[in-house]
């Protein structure tokens, strides 16, 4: 009976504290907007035999898709796991099926139009070879690591194998089929190449070996015309050729004799997505196209110059070969031109010109579909940029859509409050300043006023004109865009408005509006690579200078590695525009040393830019933008830095000295955190957002004291993992070490052990609490842990922190939860004044994105619920953490791969922006403890209006009518 | 117009009752003329002791002046039940009350030269003044001591966590794992 009770109390605390998201059924889309990627594509085919509406496409981000070649959106996408095990190695297309092999050892067929799986079939062989697919007749040949297997089309039963001989030792990279025999080519680096011939019945017709003592790791080979092994050797400058259908031995073309002044160092194939059997393309230098082909005597010759060209493409149409170029014609602007193979004529009528945006860097790729319309060729071409933007020409050489794919890649993103507008900012500049006389003031109010009133005769003079359309250099995305992108970047009301700006892999920084996901400004740094942090990639990516101090214009820094020297490269811009500031070069600065460590000042200087400091690997301190050497030098005494070292689990803390006229970073403290036993390493290491406001610097408890919060700015989250060796009474099992560190004394606050348990783990640090999760290997769940951080029932110092002099030991509480899913990251909701409960907000590896209220996550939790505890409003401890589908900020809206998740605060306490990245992107917001300082979409102001408007009128009459039978009652 | 002339005739006699109005029924009987004859029945010798009601009324106003005194005190102990019966809880009704408890002493001390301070007159009207004083205080009292066990009372350092300002920082630190 007791416990029944119990159940119930608890039922009514949880229904007291789940705050209900959910939305209603018209408010999806009204708040949220999501974007699905396909990521960088790597294989493409047009629809056969002959409509070309469709492309099927294979990428990176191991994703199979369908495009509607029209448009250019998602008919059905296939998104495989993360990692080695989902990518797809290689996909072929012959009109009915599909064909894809992944992760070298998985083969499974597809049906073009719906992307129903037929069906699938595992190899064997290594999963860390990349396997290669086929058809060949009604056959699907595969090859694996160490087999080639032949499998019917319609039903994946009664297939053969071939085991591949010595396939240990030999490398087999290519499958290619020709004339019914499927070839398997094998390599062996700096010895030979082993080629097998099948037949369609399985039976292996042939087995050479040719010796090719010119292969190198670096040997780029690829079959060609169909039959024949094309290698490009950089050693001696030359073109080795092997006919596969009579492999005798290699043929070598030397370079020189094709006729082109180059070396081999500058050539390079250009990658084609389809095959042909007419001749191979490569780029020769920077600004060349050459087409070679191969002569029945395994000697290859040059069959066409194209010197204007970028990028090249053999097409086979109706029994005729053409080329397909695009050929610089000025300023982003190229032309078009296909030509007849036999007659090396131009076929298209006209000059077909197309505007091709510089930030989109070089065409890399090029595929082309042809076809006849009244009695004209007319062309699609897709163009693969550099920046990873798939785009669709059409027939008059105008783009018809573009997919940003390089939104896949995220590798830093922030959100930036738009700018007030420029009358609003005067407002503010008037109250700025103090030392302004009356006069000046006066005259100022009167100055901005009569701004104000231009600008306001000016729009009304727009609206009565009605409005103009600016000339958009191309039709960015569809029509409808258009209207709200010309809106004006400037704040709302509640700046619930802002710019999301993203730094991605291929180089491109992107700014994002917030409302609807709209790219309103776009650069190309392609020098610039992303560091490798845990095995992420990750560029460094800082607001310097925010919004707020109007006329300063804000400022945004992108850090990264330079692609090809490794050292360190800055961009710097403008975040609401997109414009680099003045001395910044287009493709970023290239700093002329490499970084060790990189971080943000907390102060700025004069001009309100806090300055980015930069560590080179001599230890030697450089500041961004470099002006403010002098400021960091003034600030010097207090800045400090760590650097940890991963793999040897170190941790080094350094403060900053002047050293001979210079800023050096010198060495403080050292703690290692190394085991060599269990061979730890550090897999994160999570410190608190710069940026956080605390709003309660304590905690009340029922009999009404404060525990005061430890609120150490200073302190990092360190996790490691190990693993315990195996001894004679027990097996391995995998440990998890998390410890609190003070990063400017070295002293380890607190350490916590996890044996059998694994990662990946996932931190949040925030206020005075930790949260993470583990995969508990005994018991095989996850589990989400909570530590909170307590100074005490005093507070050392109320004034000012310092971790001089900050309490020794905090007291830390933590408490262990189960969470039934499985997940990609998490982190915590952000609110401008931290006074809103904190929500965790995870990304699920099922796609959802799950907010859960803190205090579930609370180590104060009790075990048995008293009149105390009641009181200051704790849970009853209960292992399992509730998943409400409630929670689940997406509702149906499935996220893939989801890389991490950004919070971000408003100008209404009660609501944060959520940015969730990874191959989609969705944004929403979200209000934690429910939208508690703006009154609800459905409060009926016109009736309370009306009936105080009413009631005053009533009164007004009713005192008139009341003083008159007063007077009335006087003359009786 | 017609109660002045009531007024001007009101010395005189009027036995027609002309002038009379509605509900003057009493006619007044001191007439102004100063040589008419006696009534009947009218002495001048019949003695009205004067002095003895003199002496039992100022006994009866300092008695009166006492009830009046005293009220707020005794109103302790119907305080002390009501509190009882509200509650510790926060919620309309015991705010009203509590609410009342204090507005009704300190009504009684705003208005108390206007209302019972008129009332309590005689020989120790500053004893019963103090004394109504200190009633009022009590019952004060007793409405911040319910406060305070209902806890509405900032008396603990939680209530005035709100206003403890964050603490400034005053290292700056940053940093990562190695580039």
């Amino acid at each position: 009976m007791a416990a029944t009770g119990m159940n119930f109390q608890l039922l009514f605390y949880f229904a007291c504290l789940s705050v209900i998201y959910a939305l209603y059924e018209d408010q999806i889309g009204k708040f949220d907007w999501r974007q699905q990627y396909i990521g960088k594509v790597n294989r493409l085919y047009w629809e056969q035999p002959t409509s070309g509406k469709r492309l099927f496409v294979s990428t990176e981000k191991n994703v199979i898709t369908s495009l509607n070649s029209a448009s250019g959106k998602i008919v059905w996408r296939k998104v495989f796991e993360e990692g080695r095990r989902g990518e797809v190695d290689d996909m072929v297309h012959n009109g009915d099926v599909l064909a894809t092999v992944h992760a070298g050892r998985r083969v499974a067929t597809w049906h073009p139009a719906s992307g129903n799986q037929h069906w699938e079939i595992f190899m064997d062989g290594d999963d860390t070879h990349k396997g290669s697919v086929r058809f060949v007749g009604d056959l699907v040949v595969a090859l694996s690591s160490s087999k080639v297997y032949g499998i019917p089309l319609k039903v994946a039963k009664d297939f053969w194998e071939v085991e591949l001989p010595n396939s240990d030792t030999v490398n087999y990279k290519i499958l290619e089929v020709y004339d019914g025999k499927t070839y398997a080519v094998g390599m062996t680096l700096g010895s030979e190449v082993k080629v097998l011939s099948i037949g369609q019945d399985g039976a292996v017709l042939s087995t050479k070996s040719i010796l090719a003592g010119f292969l190198r790791q670096n040997t780029e080979c690829r079959v060609v015309q169909g039959y024949y092994l094309m290698c490009l050797c950089k050693m001696t400058d030359s073109i080795q050729v092997l006919n596969l259908q009579n492999p005798k031995g290699f043929v070598a073309t030397s370079i020189q004799d094709l006729g082109v002044q180059e070396n081999s160092e500058s050539i390079y194939w250009i990658k084609s997505f389809n095959s042909n059997e007419v001749g191979e393309i490569i780029r020769v230098g920077n600004d060349m196209i050459v087409i070679v082909n191969v002569g029945t005597n395994g000697r290859v010759s040059l069959m066409k110059q194209l010197p204007k060209s970028v990028i090249a493409d053999i097409v086979n149409y109706e029994d005729k070969t053409y080329i397909v170029s695009l050929e610089q014609t000025g300023h982003e602007e190229y032309g078009v031109s296909l030509y007849d193979m036999s007659s090396w004529e131009q076929v298209l009528d006209h000059n077909h010109r197309l505007h091709y945006a510089s930030h989109h860097g070089l065409p890399e790729q090029i595929s082309c579909f042809l076809a006849h319309r009244s009695g004209k060729i007319v062309y699609k071409i897709v163009v693969l940029s550099q920046d990873y933007s798939l785009q669709l020409i059409h027939k008059t050489g105008k783009i018809a859509w573009r997919r940003d794919e390089f939104m896949a890649y995220p590798t830093a993103v922030e959100m930036v409050d738009l700018p007030v507008s420029e009358n609003q900012a005067k407002f503010e500049d008037e109250f700025g300043s103090h030392d302004d006389n009356v006069m000046t003031m006066f005259v100022k109010r009167v100055k901005t006023q009569l701004s104000q009133l231009q600008t306001f005769v000016i729009q009304q003079i727009q609206k009565l004109r009605g409005v103009k359309h600016h000339s958009v250099v191309i039709e960015e995305g569809g029509d409808d865009d258009d209207v709200d992108d010309e809106e004006d970047l400037l704040r709302d009301e509640f700046s619930l408005h802002k710019m999301i700006v993203m730094a991605t892999t291929p180089g491109k920084i992107v700014g994002m509006r917030s409302i609807n996901g709209h790219i309103a400004w776009q650069h190309f740094v392609p020098e610039l690579n992303p560091f490798d942090r845990f095995g992420k990639e990750k560029v460094i990516l800082h607001v310097q200078r925010t919004t707020a101090h109007f006329p300063h214009l804000p400022q945004c820094v992108v850090l990264g590695k330079n692609k090809v020297s490794g050292r360190a490269h800055v961009f710097a811009f403008n975040p609401i525009n997109g414009q680099r500031i003045s001395q910044m070069p287009v493709g970023g600065l290239h700093l002329p040393y490499n970084i060790v460590q990189s971080f943000l000042l907390g102060e700025w200087d004069k001009d309100f830019m806090k300055p980015l400091i930069l560590v080179d690997d001599s230890y030697s301190v450089h500041t961004f933008p470099s002006t403010a050497q002098s400021f960091v030098t003034e600030q010097s005494f207090n800045i400090y830095m760590y650097v940890s070292d991963i793999d040897n689990g170190m941790i080094s803390g350094y403060r900053i000295i002047k050293q001979q006229n210079k800023l050096v970073a010198d060495n403080v403290w050292k703690v290692n955190i190394q085991n060599q036993r269990q061979n730890l390493k550090i897999t994160s290491i999570v410190a608190k957002k710069a940026n956080e406001h605390i709003h309660s610097q304590g905690r009340v408890l029922g009999d009404r004291s404060v525990l005061y919060k430890y609120l150490n700015p200073n302190l990092i989250a360190v996790v490691t993992q190990g693993e315990e060796p195996a001894t004679s009474q027990q097996k391995a099992y995998p440990v998890i070490n998390i410890y609190l560190i003070d990063v400017i004394t070295g002293h380890i606050i607190f350490h916590d052990n996890h044996r059998k348990a694994q990662g990946p783990v996932h931190v949040i640090h925030s206020e005075n609490w930790v949260v993470y999760n583990y995969y508990n290997t005994k018991q095989r769940r996850h589990e989400m842990a909570a530590l909170e951080m307590y100074e005490g029932k005093n507070q050392s110092n109320s004034t000012v922190f310092s971790s001089f002099t900050a309490p020794h030991q905090p007291l830390v509480m933590r408490q262990s939860f189960i969470f039934p899913l499985p997940m990609y990251t998490m982190t915590t909701s952000d609110t401008e004044k931290g006074i809103t409960a904190k929500d965790i907000i995870v990304g699920l590896k099922n796609g959802g994105i799950f907010t859960l209220p803190k205090a579930f996550l609370d180590p104060r939790r009790p075990l048995a619920p008293t009149q105390e505890t009641q009181e200051e409003g704790t849970l009853p401890y209960i292992p399992e953490l509730p998943v409400h589908t409630e929670g689940m900020i997406n509702y149906n809206q499935t996220l893939y791969h989801i890389q991490g998740i950004h919070t971000s605060p408003t100008g209404l306490e009660s609501t944060c922006l959520v940015l969730s990245y990874g191959l989609d992107l969705f944004h929403t917001r979200i209000q934690p403890s429910k939208m508690f300082d703006v009154l609800k979409e459905d409060f009926e102001h016109w009736l309370i209006a009306s009936v105080v408007l009413s009631m005053l009128v009533a009164s007004f009459i009713t005192q008139k009518l009341a003083s008159r039978k007063a007077l009335n009652r006087q003359w009786k | 117009m017609a109660s002045r002339s009531r007024k001007f005739h009101k010395w005189t006699i009027d036995f027609t009752g002309a002038n009379r109005a509605k509900g003057d029924k009493q006619v007044a009987l001191v007439s102004s003329y100063q040589n008419l004859a006696r009534p009947c029945g009218y002495s001048d010798s019949v003695n009205v002791k004067e002095v003895d009601r003199k002496e039992a009324d100022s006994q009866l106003i300092v008695k009166k002046s006492w009830d009046v005194a005293l009220a707020p005190l005794k109103q302790i102990p119907m305080n002390f039940f009501i509190m009882w019966m509200a509650g510790n809880t926060i919620s309309i009704f015991p705010i009203m009350m509590v609410g009342m408890m204090f507005f009704k002493p300190i009504q009684a001390l705003m208005s108390a030269s206007n209302t019972a301070f008129k009332m309590i007159e005689g020989s120790q009207a500053i004893l019963q003044k103090f004394v109504y004083m200190f009633g009022n205080v009590v019952c004060l009292g007793l409405a911040v001591y319910k406060c305070q066990t209902m806890g509405l009372l900032p008396t603990t350092p939680s209530d005035w966590l709100a206003f403890v300002e964050p603490q400034t920082r005053m290292e700056f630190s940053g940093g990562g794992a190695m580039l």
